[in-house]
């Protein structure tokens, strides 16, 4: 069975969407990057409504690790495996060594975004004990089903939401407005505008991020990854309206091969910049 | 005298591996022909690996084998005939960044193996883990602190390399994929089109253009650590890396030369060790990028980043090489990399002498015959001058500027 993992557009909004879900995923403030978080004192309560409804917990640790935050990630670590957080994201290896120094009980997920790209980098973490993988973005459905087949680990892939494209330790936008004397603003959610594109940009206390231009929906996709046995995919509310999150939830929930024509053209209507990302286009490397 | 640190230098090719290591570096880092960050340099083929390890082994140096790309499942089925077909060139360690190079190092192989800046190992336990691991260095993640470096040090017994010079990276290694969903060229596996350079809109919330003088940029100012390399070798730094596969012979040879001057006087005899501000001028006329330490004293704000106005300008200064020198004659000959022409102030550098100023006054082509201007690229001119010239050497432009401020 493929389970459906789950990311509330804001940590308001888990109980709006959590009936759809079969695990939800949360980062915590100051220690993850891409995701919605919450702050870490509330980790032990939004634990419990997740287990109140039988739900699995992924907790993200995902952020670069320094040497200054390693004491808090310890402590982290530890309340997550005594909570039985069912699932630890994480791109530094500095968790799965603390993880290991400290015997601690937790399914780690290792999720160093675009480098988890092919079977054999996936097989090597698993035989250290590493349970699962969350898939790079930019890589084919091809090489998506290849991984999944080779590395013998638990997988997931996104099917819905946009894709982080990048992170920095720099507040660029916040450098750039104090360099020309602009009023701060408020809000930390901005967007770049290029050739007609436009980039959501995001800074947070540990950086900046920058999102695709454009929401990936594998809805169709979705059933090809029930059929193979795919772990977990993955459905991103991060910067999406909730009710149209909502309605995205309700057509994963009962796509099939009958209904699917009708929920693509759905969910369509719901946006005007759906795409596919990388899942049928590879990239290139080397410009003859 | 203070230990010395490895002063290792890029090399895109055999002519700039020569250089870097004529010019001082203890050794070059160079990338194969495949499994490298830098697909579309010109790069080496294995017989040119050997000619370069052979080069550097015969003056006690040594060359490391970049194999640092993120594998997808094809490359990583083609990686072990490749390390071992590496390991055949006589290559001192390879540079890897995905952990799985390093399991099929060990276990196919006896590469020594360096870990990669594109892991952004930052912190003690990820070294730990690589170290136990088998790695022989790492290379730490270009947003260390001083501190930070000093705490690695101090508690993983693992040699440890840090950038001194060249790029940035304006996001983590291995985190920006701009690259690929701008241009579909994979950032991570070499083909980095420079998306941080490129000039964006910048909207608020609501969408609405945030106006300023200039358009919005990630582009970050080079890193150059030369003002602080006393502390980073009094810290225990084992290697300093220069960035730039890609650059000149002029750049590799004015980089490598800088920085190897102020190691040894450092090294030397660090009582009476003055910083010398003339050298910050050379670098950075020869780069034509500004430059600031980045992250090392752990602040990295707007003064670190570039809001345009910049112009990429290509150098000028670089005028030509020494290709031999006649001593019959007394002339150099010169193989040309920029114009120049008669009555030029030029300066003539080189690492086994002090800088030569000289103006010219004569020169010849190949068939002797009289030139003012020297203004096709490669053209060979003899200049006459008493003092005997190194190949390798290089001559630079006087600019007007300089002359007026000496």
């Amino acid at each position: 069975m493929t389970k459906r993992l789950v990311m509330p557009p804001r940590k308001e909004d888990l109980l709006e969407v959590i009936d759809c879900a079969d695990a939800i995923l949360f980062g915590i403030r100051g220690f993850s990057v891409n995701f919605t978080e919450i702050p870490k004192e509330e980790l032990e309560k939004v634990c419990m409504t997740v287990k109140k409804q039988r739900k699995e917990l992924f907790i993200s640790l995902n952020k670069n690790m320094h040497n200054g935050d390693l004491p808090v990630l310890e402590e982290l670590l530890k309340q997550c495996a005594a909570l039985g957080v069912d699932g630890v994201f994480y791109y530094d290896v500095a968790v799965l060594e603390i993880c290991h120094r400290l015997s601690l009980d937790l399914s780690l997920i290792w999720s160093a975004e675009h480098l988890t790209t092919n079977g054999y980098t996936v097989s090597y973490w698993h035989k250290f004990g590493v349970d699962g993988v969350f898939l790079s973005n930019e890589i084919t459905k091809r090489e998506i089903l290849d991984i999944h087949r080779i590395s013998g680990a638990m997988c997931i892939t996104q099917v819905f939401g946009y894709l982080p494209m990048y992170v920095s330790k720099r507040h660029a936008v916040q450098n750039y407005l104090s360099h020309f004397d602009l009023e701060e603003e408020e809000s930390k959610h901005f967007y770049l505008a290029k050739e007609g594109n436009i980039y959501p940009i995001i800074e947070r206390e540990v950086g900046t991020e920058i999102y695709s231009s454009f929401i990936m929906n594998a809805l169709e996709e979705y059933l090809e990854y029930q059929k193979c046995n795919m772990d977990y995919v993955f459905l991103s509310g991060f910067l999406i309206p909730l009710d149209k999150f909502r309605q995205v939830l309700a057509y994963f929930e009962i796509v099939n091969d009958e209904n699917l024509k009708m929920l693509e053209e759905r969910l369509a209507a719901l946006f005007t910049n759906t795409g596919k990302g990388f899942l049928y286009r590879e990239t290139v490397y080397q410009v003859k | 005298m203070k230990k010395k640190p490895e002063l290792l230098a890029p090399a895109g090719d055999l002519e700039r591996l020569k250089v870097a290591l004529i010019y001082g570096a203890d050794a070059v880092y160079i990338g194969g022909p495949s499994f490298g960050l830098r697909a579309n340099a010109i790069n080496f083929t294995f017989q040119e690996m050997k000619e370069g390890v052979q080069f550097a082994h015969s003056l006690g140096r040594k060359v490391y084998a970049t194999v640092n790309i993120v594998l997808h499942n094809k490359e990583a089925e083609e990686l072990v005939p490749y390390l071992r077909e590496i390991e055949e060139t006589g290559v001192d360690a390879i540079i890897v960044s995905d952990p799985y190079v390093i399991e099929m190092a060990k276990e196919y192989t006896q590469l020594e193996i360096h870990l990669s800046t594109q892991q952004s190992t930052l912190n003690y336990d990820a070294a730990s883990f690589f170290q136990r691991e088998g790695v022989s260095r790492i290379v730490l993640g270009r947003e260390c602190t001083k501190e930070e470096i000093t705490e690695i040090i101090k508690r993983v017994p693992i040699e440890i390399e840090v950038f001194i010079h060249g790029a940035m990276c304006a996001g983590y290694s291995g985190r920006c994929v701009l690259s690929n969903f701008l241009t579909n060229r994979d950032s991570n596996r070499g083909g980095c089109s420079q998306i941080c350079r490129w000039d964006f809109d910048l909207l608020s919330e609501k969408q609405e253009k945030i106006e300023a003088e200039k358009d919005f940029t990630l582009c970050s100012k080079d890193l150059s650590l030369l003002k602080h390399i006393p502390e980073l070798i009094d810290m225990g730094i084992d290697a300093f890396k220069i960035e730039g596969r890609m650059r000149s012979v002029y750049y590799i040879a004015t980089i490598v030369s800088v920085y190897r001057k102020v190691i040894d006087e450092y090294c030397h005899n660090p009582e009476s060790y003055e910083y010398n501000a003339e050298l910050e001028k050379v670098l950075r006329n020869c780069a034509n990028r500004d430059s600031v330490p980045q992250f090392f004293h752990g602040s990295y704000g707007e003064e670190c980043s570039y809001y345009n106005g910049r112009e990429e300008v290509s150098n000028q200064d670089f005028l030509g090489i020494v290709k031999e020198y006649d001593e019959l004659r007394q002339e150099a000959v010169i193989e040309q990399r920029n114009y120049f022409k008669k009555g030029d102030e030029v300066e003539i550098f080189g690492p086994h002498h002090p800088t030569i100023s000289y103006q010219i006054d004569q020169m010849v082509d190949e068939n002797r015959n009289p030139i003012e201007v020297v203004r096709h690229p490669l053209q060979i001119v003899r200049i006459p001058i008493t003092q005997k010239l190194d190949p390798y050497d290089m001559i630079r432009i006087v600019k007007k500027q300089e002359l007026t401020n000496d």
